[in-house]
């Protein structure tokens, strides 16, 4: 894949996360319950978004690296 | 002996070895002014992974997050979602500050923008906006560790000694070792906040409610509004999206800006360390988890606390941990505070100096640094006077320096991707983001959707950054390459 691509792909996933944690997207876990993996839903949601965040950065190191030494 | 003998015992061990490891680092940099502020630019993956998670996570993080799920509930999850957020640009735009920084031997922030905006003027707001904001950080780390130590002994140590013992450690390796000393002690106080943090946060919730699960349990059938997005503001009143939302995006965008922060960027040996750290950072994010569910423990467990800071600390004493347990919690919370308070002391210091004084009074490299030093003293003296005198509204200080630190945000963006931005523009649009700022902040409800202030004032300072930079004549080409074509 193309490295610019991949830095396209990886801020649209830091967009998404922004608009997931804050309103509107975290409506979706406003309840109180039911429990996710005996956390809260927003807990269990904020971890789901860090690890993905982590991912997403991961990702686009692997290939700024490859990048940078050709 | 009694049981506080017993846990001073453990923290003095704690104190020591911070401090020969703070002391030890300082012989490996130069005796010169970017061996102190910057580290020689020579620092490797593990401490910058520790220099910016340790720094970022102070006593606030420690004492005040805990006292927040406590009392607020899910509005305590703001501080999961922007770190990770916060960071991700930095991973584009740190290597890029660091290189030009480098090239023309910036160790500052203020230095870095008035290369690329020359004004004197500028220099000096970016100085006394930055000692503004950091000193009452500063102020806070201290009275943490006077807490926490003064809980811990049952009142035997007072706040007073107690923040006078930490902080008289700290103030001894800043000024032996800079910040060398800064990002050794941090590494060491990492590791050991990240230990502590998750044997308490999974220990906790087991001890008192059987687990995690029934512990969460029997705040959903007891209290579920406190498990309700977006949680509750600090009278127990339900918090408003605009207001959580907005805290979020501004603590996000602000992040990187706090100048303690901003300038380890001229610490990395080189950009990939820089950008590892950044890769790594949500690691570190994830460190708040177990904080969060030790104030949620005690949620059933101690209810009706008046003061939901004071949660951790309580129930440590109340669930009458072994004391190697009580000891090794008090030299966490106190790595919290202290791995904050160091680097952000010697900001302070640095930043006055390099910024507020050199501009106007051209020195030498020795001068310079003994100034730091008295520099690093001085705010130390002064954190250290507002810390032990009660009545001082600190958290509002530090609230209002939030929404001010961010606007430093478009004028960051604007020197290193806008050709076009002018000096004009950019004080202009600083000042009137900042003006905005306060005048949203004393007047709250004027704010739209109870938007945070430090939002509004971006809303403000945008417009006149790009209307005053297009009205002013453009800088010349080969002055802009230097900061935009890296």
């Amino acid at each position: 894949m193309r490295l610019s691509r991949v830095r396209l792909a990886v801020a649209a996933v830091f967009v998404l996360f922004a608009l997931a944690v804050t309103w509107p997207g975290a409506l979706l876990v406003a309840e109180p319950g039911p429990l996710v993996f005996g956390l809260p839903r927003a807990l269990a949601w904020y971890i789901l978004w860090i690890l993905i965040g982590l991912a997403a950065l991961l990702v686009l190191d692997h290939f700024e690296s490859r990048a940078g030494d050709d | 002996m009694e049981r506080w003998h017993w846990v001073a015992l453990i923290v003095a061990a704690y104190l020591g070895v911070t401090l020969w490891i703070g002391l030890r680092a300082g012989r490996r940099s130069s005796r010169t002014v970017t061996g102190f502020v910057a580290g020689d630019r020579d620092f490797g993956l593990l401490v910058m992974y520790f220099i910016t998670g340790a720094t970022v996570f102070s006593a606030f993080a420690f004492l005040g997050g805990p006292g927040w799920a406590y009392s607020r509930g899910a509005a305590v999850f703001y501080i999961l979602a922007y770190g990770v957020l916060g960071i991700a640009p930095w991973y584009f735009i740190g290597p890029r500050v660091a290189r030009i920084g480098r090239r023309l031997g910036y160790v500052t922030q203020a230095q870095f923008l008035t290369g690329r905006f020359p004004s004197r003027f500028l220099s000096l707001l970016v100085a006394s906006l930055s000692v503004i904001a950091l000193l009452p950080y500063i102020t806070l780390q201290i009275r943490g560790a006077g807490i926490v130590i003064e809980v811990v002994t049952e009142g035997h140590v007072p706040l007073w000694a107690g923040a006078a013992l930490a902080y008289g450690i700290v103030l001894t390796y800043v000024l032996v070792s800079g910040v060398t000393g800064v990002g050794w002690t941090n590494t060491f106080q990492g590791i050991f906040m990240l230990v502590i943090a998750w044997s308490l946060g999974l220990y906790l919730p087991h001890a008192l409610h059987g687990g995690i699960g029934p512990m969460f349990e029997g705040i959903l059938l007891e209290r579920p509004e406190l498990l309700e997005l977006p949680g509750l503001t600090g009278s127990g009143a339900p918090w408003s999206w605009g207001g959580y939302s907005s805290a979020i995006l501004v603590s996000a965008i602000g992040l990187t800006l706090w100048p303690h922060l901003f300038m380890k960027a001229f610490t990395a040996r080189d950009d990939r360390i820089l950008r590892r750290t950044v890769v790594l950072f949500p690691t570190f994010q994830l460190f708040l988890v177990p904080v969060m569910l030790i104030g949620f423990a005690g949620v059933l467990y101690l209810p009706g606390l008046e003061q939901p800071d004071f949660i951790l600390p309580q129930l440590i004493l109340d669930v009458q941990l072994p004391l190697l347990v009580v000891g090794l919690f008090c030299a966490g919370a106190l790595s919290a505070s202290m791995s904050t308070g160091d680097a952000v002391l010697h900001a302070t210091a640095s930043v006055a100096v390099e910024d507020g004084v050199k501009p106007f009074l051209p020195m030498d490299d020795q001068l310079q640094r003994r100034l730091i030093r008295i520099g690093v003293l001085l705010a130390g003296i002064v954190a250290y006077g507002f810390a032990v005198t009660e009545g001082m509204s600190l958290v509002l200080l530090l609230l209002t320096s939030y929404g001010v630190i961010v606007q430093l945000a478009p004028t960051v963006l604007a020197a290193l991707f806008w050709r076009r931005a002018t000096t004009a523009g950019a004080l202009a649009g600083l000042v009137a983001g900042g003006l905005a700022t306060l005048w949203f902040f004393f007047n709250p409800a004027l704010r739209p959707w109870d938007l945070h202030e430090g939002l509004l004032g971006l809303a403000v300072h945008l417009p006149v950054l790009l209307a005053v930079s297009l009205l002013t004549a453009a800088q010349p080409r080969g002055h802009v390459d230097r900061f935009v074509a890296v």
